[in-house]
């Protein structure tokens, strides 16, 4: 089976500077995968993403389109493909696009942390178990 | 015959399972239109797939413990087949007035119950499909429901904002499943 990134977009972007700095920086991730239904091989997986810098308040919303060589079955579906794999293999470009936006937007550069997708899946799994 | 998509609401550990046998029923008098598997389907909503989404988010949200019970959900699309004379339809008038009937036939039985419902749509109905009375297999209406917004803020209306259908035998009315889309929970329910 080869499956492969087709496209990217963003789909929201809220970017607002701070008047007062907060004390600490924060950020919060959430994925998702949807299957669309004319497509029988295709599938996105989307990102959201919430930034509370210490100057400036960013949310992106993001959806990353990959393919496969084959049909998509249920088990595929639940499978650790989509939710762990195909996010790694999107997340850097997110990454590299809010440093460049952050950089272009007169701010330093904010450098996402890499993230596991295989602890942050497992550590999911383990607490609703 | 009557062919509509369901979409149903859930954990992702809850998904899988489904998906590996089949759907467990929500059993008990004070469920909405009776005993069976829910779904949000079409009618007042056109998006049936994204309030089935924030039931699963909402759902995930233990009160007492004040955690999320589960972190990932899943949203399943399900094909559903039912016989015309099978479906109670009460947003329609014929399905209000067959629900009327059976209010007056079960008069006497909810009165020596001798038990206080809040509402007796579903004890009605699981009344009329244990005596055997009408062939329902699948029942729809339109219901309030409140997603994690309107628990949060207290919200409560008297507007219906959901047509929801339970069919009570899965293996019998469900012919195909989907999963339709996945995702973290995050701290949306809390």
């Amino acid at each position: 089976m080869k499956i492969q990134l087709d496209n990217w977009k963003i789909l929201n972007l809220n970017f607002s500077s701070r008047e007062e700095e907060r004390l600490e920086n924060s950020f919060d991730l959430k994925t998702g995968n949807f299957f669309p239904e004319d497509k029988s091989k295709t599938f996105g997986v989307g990102f959201e993403i919430e930034i509370k810098d210490k100057k400036f308040d960013l949310s992106i919303e993001a959806i990353f389109m990959f393919s496969l060589d084959e049909k998509i079955t249920e088990k595929f579906k639940i499978s650790d493909f989509p939710k762990i794999n195909a996010p790694a293999i999107a997340f850097p470009y997110l990454r590299a696009y809010v440093s460049n936006l952050t950089l272009q937007s007169g701010f330093d550069p904010v450098m996402l942390p890499s993230i596991n997708f295989v602890n942050l899946v497992r550590d999911s799994e383990n607490d609703e178990n | 015959m009557h062919q509509f998509d369901g979409f149903h609401g859930t954990s992702f550990t809850s998904a899988e399972e489904i998906l590996d046998s089949n759907y467990e029923l929500s059993i008990g008098d004070d469920e909405w239109i009776g005993n069976g598997v829910y779904f949000f389907i079409s009618g007042i909503s056109s998006k049936p797939g994204e309030q089935a989404k924030l039931w699963a988010i909402a759902q995930a949200w233990d009160n007492i413990e004040r955690r999320n019970r589960y972190k990932r959900f899943c949203v399943i699309k399900s094909k559903i087949e039912v016989d015309d004379n099978c479906l109670l339809d009460l947003t329609s008038e014929d399905g209000v007035s067959v629900l009327n009937y059976l209010i007056e036939r079960f008069e006497d039985k909810i009165s020596r119950l001798n038990k206080r419902f809040k509402y007796i749509d579903g004890l009605v109905i699981n009344f009329a499909v244990k005596e055997g009375i009408l062939p329902i297999e699948v029942v729809k209406g339109n219901f309030y429901i409140k997603f994690a917004k309107e628990r949060i803020k207290g919200f409560n209306l008297r507007t219906p904002n959901c047509t929801i259908c339970t069919v009570l035998d899965p293996t019998k009315n469900i012919i195909e499943n989907h999963i339709q889309s996945t995702g973290d929970i995050g701290n949306e329910a809390n």
